[in-house]
């Protein structure tokens, strides 16, 4: 008897936190809808659009080295996405990883630093080109806009890493496509990299 | 100015002023523009000069000046396609054996109604996987 009111009252309890929880947040790499956009490295999955930390697929700086300054990105070399009869599914992503490493004074300028940072996406066989300015599609945290002194950031260098959606920026087309893909701010231009978008 | 923008009237010519010395002899694209142009004095010309493996051009449909992108921030950026929707001959690019060289110059105040927003511009330029240096010209 006392066994049997254990196992109703456990199964109970587990039945109300179904109940009670609507939706569980959803998980990095789980997408906007359900299905999730497959990616080349899978690791892309785990990436969080609008979010400023490093993970698996950031591009990386010598942090030991004065000279290896600049603006790095990485993304995934194959995006496998669904299509509907307004274009992309809906939890289709082209996550792009952003790494940069500038003057401190350089980001300082700019509120947010993102607003510079432009991405241009060519298509490798017709050459279609498209581009945008990264401004955040999210609000960012208060913490992020510190104010700074005048001459503080002087001779300082800073990284950051941020993440981002590309389909939340660029209006490409639902189509099989290879873009060359490269960001650049203020004088500093990226490195280049291949994004193959194949439709399911 | 988002996304692909008109192209203007765009040629395809070697001229005097074009960066040949910028580029080099190895692969890449190189631009040209003015530090400075005064809004309403005329046309604010870019001129760009660009070498690539042959077998990089055949990725390209049709001409590989089609894959040529010139990119204009101010802060907000702006892109074109000076090849697309031009009519493009054979003798437009220079067969240079292994290479093929192309020559690119349009009005960047026309295309990009820079005359219109005074300020500091950053132009720059890529085919393929081959970026130019990012140029700054001041509009006043």
């Amino acid at each position: 008897m006392g066994r049997n009111l254990w196992w109703l009252l456990a199964w109970g309890g587990v039945l109300a936190v179904a109940l009670l929880v609507p939706e569980f947040p959803a998980m990095p790499g789980q997408g906007k809808g359900g299905t999730m956009s497959r990616f080349e490295p899978e690791t892309f999955a785990d990436v969080v659009p609008g979010s400023f930390y490093d993970n698996d697929c950031s591009p990386q700086f010598d942090e030991l080295s004065e000279d290896d300054l600049g603006l790095r990105i990485n993304g995934p070399t194959k995006v496998q996405f669904g299509v509907d009869e307004e274009g992309f599914t809906p939890e289709t992503s082209i996550p792009l990883c952003l790494g940069l490493k500038v003057p401190a004074s350089l980001l300082a300028a700019h509120d947010p630093f993102t607003t510079q940072v432009v991405v241009v996406m060519a298509d490798k066989r017709t050459g279609a080109s498209y581009t945008a300015n990264l401004a955040p599609q999210r609000p960012i945290s208060q913490s992020a806009k510190r104010p700074v002194a005048p001459g503080e950031l002087e001779g300082q260098i800073t990284t950051k890493h941020f993440n981002v959606d590309l389909l939340e920026y660029m209006d490409l087309p639902p189509e099989a496509a290879t873009y060359i893909t490269y960001a650049t701010l203020e004088d500093y231009k990226s490195n280049t990299i291949e994004i193959e978008l194949v439709p399911e | 100015m988002n996304p692909p923008t008109a192209t203007g009237s765009p040629d395809f010519a070697s001229r005097a002023g074009s960066p040949d010395r910028a580029l080099g002899q190895g692969v890449g694209i190189a631009i040209a523009v003015p530090e400075s142009h005064r809004a309403g004095s005329g046309p604010l010309t870019l001129q760009g000069v660009f070498r690539i493996p042959k077998d990089e051009a055949a990725q390209v449909r049709g001409s590989c000046l089609n894959a040529v992108v010139v990119l204009v921030r101010q802060p907000v950026a702006g892109v074109c396609n000076p090849g697309q929707g031009a009519l493009l001959f054979d003798d437009d690019l220079v067969d240079e054996g292994a290479t093929v060289k192309g020559y690119f110059n349009m009005d960047l105040a026309d295309v990009f109604e820079m005359d219109a927003q005074p300020g500091v511009y950053r132009v720059s330029a890529s085919i393929l996987h081959h970026l130019s240096d990012v140029l700054a010209v001041e509009v006043a």
